[in-house]
């Protein structure tokens, strides 16, 4: 019951923000409140408990990256990876440069979820979701 | 499928085919562990600050703009 409870919260707001216009003020406040807040508990909840120091992390994987033949199926979908998040940031901002109708960016296309109130109650939890995926995840649990 | 492929504008068709390839990538990286998923290369920007700091301030970017800016 005790670990169900932030999910019940999280859905509940959810609704609460799907549900509000999108152009409201308490709509804005609200998910710049948990912009701070998310913020906040990432340093709070994070300090001390990071895997490895940033310096230590780039190296590690500059040298992933220069011997990438020691892991090829890891290095190539890797590479998928980076590929697909190049393309969708590359085809977004030439969509945005030219406003035109038939080049759609991608907030537009998720626009078109999000403009439904259980739309944007739905992408609203997913985006909490990942945003405490990001604050939670991967920390070290040894004291 | 494909009657909605060619229906769509050309902004629309980009979207659908960078969307098969990482439908593509993710069905990969569940059939096959030596496979990088998505959620992968998350865990390996989390390992330590600034890794996480970068992918929060992505997150928060995306919120606000989806969710306060977007007309």
């Amino acid at each position: 019951m005790k670990r169900a409870l932030p999910g019940v919260i999280a859905v509940a707001f959810a609704l609460v923000e799907g549900f509000w216009p999108q152009q409201s003020a308490a709509a804005h406040w609200s998910v710049g409140a948990v912009i701070v807040l998310g913020l906040g508990a990432a340093v709070v909840f994070g300090r001390g408990r990071q895997r490895s120091p940033s310096r230590a992390w780039a190296r590690s994987s500059l040298r992933a990256v220069r011997h990438w033949w020691a892991h090829p199926i890891r290095s190539a979908s890797v590479a998928l990876w980076v590929l697909v998040l190049l393309a969708t940031a590359g085809w977004d901002a030439y969509s945005f440069s030219h406003q035109s109708d038939r080049l759609p960016t991608l907030s537009r296309v998720f626009g078109g979820i999000t403009r439904y109130p259980l739309g944007r109650a739905s992408v609203f939890a997913l985006w909490l979701g990942l945003g405490a995926i990001i604050i939670f995840s991967e920390r070290r649990t040894d004291p | 499928m494909s009657a909605l492929f060619l229906g769509a504008v050309l902004g629309d068709r980009v979207w659908i085919a960078i969307a098969v390839v990482a439908a593509l990538g993710l069905a990969a990286s569940l059939r096959w562990r030596r496979v990088t998923s998505p959620w992968g290369v998350l865990r390996w920007f989390l390992q330590c600050w600034a890794g996480r700091a970068f992918v929060l301030v992505a997150w928060s970017i995306a919120g606000w703009h989806l969710f306060c800016q977007r007309p």
